[in-house]
């Protein structure tokens, strides 16, 4: 008698349910069944369970099933829904790409495993600093809170800023001409020269009612974003953010394009008089002055919005992204104190926090970007910042903001300029610079010894020149035709 | 629109195959003398007649096959909510491919390889929707609400059991059961439906068949 496998003898009793064996397969199946209870009882099972399977209830019929269909006939969709973003017979092809790409991607990360974990490791430890060990502990206050509108002149012509009321400690934001920007808190009185108040520059660039206007909300918007630049917390940390060292050259930029020619001309006379950074060179200003107004205003405010702040504490200084929202700030002071603790005290604790620690000995720490190096002497802490660091300046119009060198030579070695009046842009190191003699005769030369200064001077044919187009100016302004006007005079 | 009996012996070439795919199918009159004749005629002769513009055909061959497809997805999914639409998605299927049908395999084995691949599509795609949202809980409230409702028929106890069994197998055992044991296709047929080898039919049913005794061996015993 033939033996069957378990295995074997499902499938041999599974065929001859179905009457799929031959004759002499079936006749030995059969001789097994009888002697083998177990198997006798596998095949009443599955007969039951054919038998049970034959009688399933069918579904009753669907009398509309053929309406439904004609009518998606008449209107035939996709077949299916798919939940693939492509033709299945891609399934294969795109796994494949999927798989190579991943081994790709773990052979990367095994072969910079290390670099992964410094990485990791590092921005873990830079969290953890800022807000678990306390870097920024307690509340937050903007270090310049109550300062006036020459003040936030001053810093937008100047760059300049005083920390205490005697003028003994100031910031300086300033501009190498080809490294970048700078950041200062420093020590020593600054070189006074004229004041620089919103009124003197009113008059001297002799701004209409409706400038006037226009400046001065340039300054409120100035002021807002010198406060949320530069903010101290609870335990003396600085914060500060790096575009705060290019807002004083957009707001010149943004002042010279919001004059007539003549006074851009008397606004770059103010600025070499009060020793100020920056002079302005128009080549093209294509919009009117309404569109120019707005497009400052707008200019402005797009500078604002920079998330990465470098914070300086006694001991440590790092470069991370800190959530600050100036409004929730101020909102909850004014909600606490009802005023704000005055800007003077919060100063001086910086400077003595700044004096108390030896500056040079700044730890680098490796979360700081190359293109940001800080380190002080015994009487300034500067940061200097390269200018791919901060965001392009925008510019809604052609004015190019030049650096000069101010009378004020600095002392420290640190600082290196450039002096001229002025430069063809684009031309690195070479400048090329205009001088006019007594007669108003205009000549052009190569400056070859950097750091020496040129007195430019204003010949009178230039003055009598701008007297004219002022004066045609002010009839334009006044509507009146240029006969009757003078007949009026 | 193309007129019912308009051509016989052209080829339709492909922009008449998707104006016939447009036509209203509905519109024609179901009850008429030809019709009638139609209903006589072999699966053969209506796929002729339907690839040389009778488009009537077509709802002979639906109302021959419907219940059966229902059927087979029924026992399939076990879910009342989607027979109908996925029986529309295979006879629509079916309405696409019908010109082009070789006569290599009869129109019912034709129909049910649509209606197994459907299903099979179908599975996956509720494998990878589980997988991925949360379909898969509303799936669940439907067929909870449906459990509840539904009127079952007599001896619904051991169906239900049987039902369950079923739904416990995978599709490759479950499907050769049900064109066996339900629907009573020969070997031959179930290889055609199944896309694969005589051999492996055999092995598949007798594989499932082992598995479901197994599972249902305390039914089985009782049922003696």
């Amino acid at each position: 008698m033939k033996t069957y496998t378990r295995k074997q003898l499902s499938h041999a009793l599974s065929l001859y349910l179905d009457g799929a064996l031959n004759e002499t397969e079936r006749r030995e199946l059969e001789e097994y069944i009888s002697a083998h209870p177990d198997a006798q009882q596998e095949l009443n099972e599955l007969r039951n369970l054919e038998r049970l399977l034959a009688d399933r209830p069918k579904l009753k019929e669907n009398p509309v099933f053929w309406a439904k269909l004609s009518a998606a006939l008449k209107h035939p969709q996709a077949e299916t829904e798919t939940i693939l973003p492509f033709p299945r017979k891609f399934v294969p092809a795109v796994a494949m790409a999927g798989i190579a790409v991943l081994v790709l991607g773990g052979v990367f990360l095994f072969q910079n495993r290390d670099q992964l974990g410094e990485f990791f490791s590092e921005k873990s430890k830079i969290v953890k600093d800022v807000y678990e060990q306390g870097v920024l502990k307690g509340s937050i206050l903007p270090l310049f809170s109550d300062i006036d509108k020459n003040q936030v002149l001053q810093f937008s012509l100047l760059g300049t800023l005083s920390l205490d009321s005697k003028q003994e400690s100031s910031l300086r934001v300033d501009e190498e001409a080809e490294k970048g920007y700078r950041i200062e808190f420093g020590k020593g009185k600054t070189k006074q020269t004229k004041p620089v108040t919103v009124q003197n520059f009113k008059e001297e660039v002799q701004l209409s009612s409706k400038q006037e206007k226009v400046i001065d909300s340039m300054l409120a918007v100035m002021k807002d974003r010198i406060e949320a630049s530069v903010l101290v917390s609870e335990n003396d940390a600085l914060v500060i953010d790096p575009e705060l060292s290019k807002l004083n050259r957009v707001m010149v930029s943004n002042i010279a394009a919001s004059l007539e020619p003549t006074q851009r001309v008397r606004f770059n006379r103010f600025l070499e008089t009060r020793d100020a950074p920056y002079m302005v060179s128009v080549q093209q200003v294509r919009r009117d002055s309404r569109e120019r107004t707005r497009q400052t205003l707008v200019n402005i405010h797009k500078a604002h919005g920079f998330q990465q702040f470098l914070v300086v504490t006694a001991d440590t200084v790092i470069y991370a992204k800190v959530d600050i929202n100036i409004d929730s700030i101020r909102n909850e002071f004014e909600a606490k104190f009802r005023h704000m603790p005055p800007m003077m005290p919060r100063a001086d604790r910086v400077m003595r926090m700044l004096r108390d620690r030896e500056l040079a000995a700044f730890p680098r720490t490796r979360a700081l970007p190359r293109s940001l190096q800080v380190y002080g002497d015994s009487q300034a802490f500067s940061i200097e910042i390269e200018k791919e660091m901060v965001a392009p300046e925008i510019t809604g119009h052609s004015i190019d903001v030049l650096p000069r060198m101010r009378a004020t030579a600095r002392s420290r070695p640190s600082m290196r300029g450039f002096g001229f009046q002025f430069v063809s842009p684009g031309t690195g190191e070479s400048l090329s610079v205009k001088f006019f003699d007594e007669s108003g005769r205009a000549f052009d030369s190569m400056v070859p010894l950097p750091g020496q200064r040129y007195q430019k001077t204003y010949p009178p044919k230039l003055d009598s020149l701008m007297k004219a187009m002022d004066e045609k100016r002010m009839r334009e302004e006044s509507g009146l035709p240029q006969d009757r006007r003078r007949q009026e005079e | 629109m193309r007129i019912s009996n308009s051509v016989a012996a052209i080829d339709p070439p492909w922009p008449v195959k998707s104006e016939r795919t447009s036509v209203a199918v509905a519109e024609r009159k179901p009850a008429s003398a030809p019709t009638q004749k139609l209903d006589e005629k072999s699966d053969d002769v209506l796929i002729t007649l339907f690839q040389s513009g009778e488009e009537d055909a077509f709802r002979i061959l639906v109302q021959r096959y419907q219940e059966r497809v229902r059927n087979l997805i029924h026992s399939i999914f076990h879910d009342p909510f989607l027979v109908d639409d996925l029986a529309q998605e295979v006879f629509i299927k079916a309405y696409l491919a019908l010109p082009n049908f070789r006569f290599e395999s009869s129109f019912y084995t034709w129909v049910y390889r649509i209606a197994v691949n459907k299903s099979r599509d179908e599975m996956r795609r509720r494998k990878v929707k589980k997988w991925l949202s949360f379909a898969s809980m509303a799936e669940t409230t439907d067929k909870e609400f449906h459990e509840k409702t539904a009127v079952h028929p007599v001896n619904n106890e051991a169906q239900e059991l049987v039902a369950k069994g079923l739904e416990l197998l995978p599709e490759k055992f479950r499907v050769p059961i049900l064109l066996k044991d339900i629907d009573g296709f020969s070997y031959e047929e179930m290889a055609n439906v199944m896309q694969c080898e005589l051999g492996t039919v055999k092995s598949r049913l007798s594989r499932g068949r082992a598995m479901l005794r197994i599972v249902l061996k305390p039914l089985l015993e009782e049922a003696e």
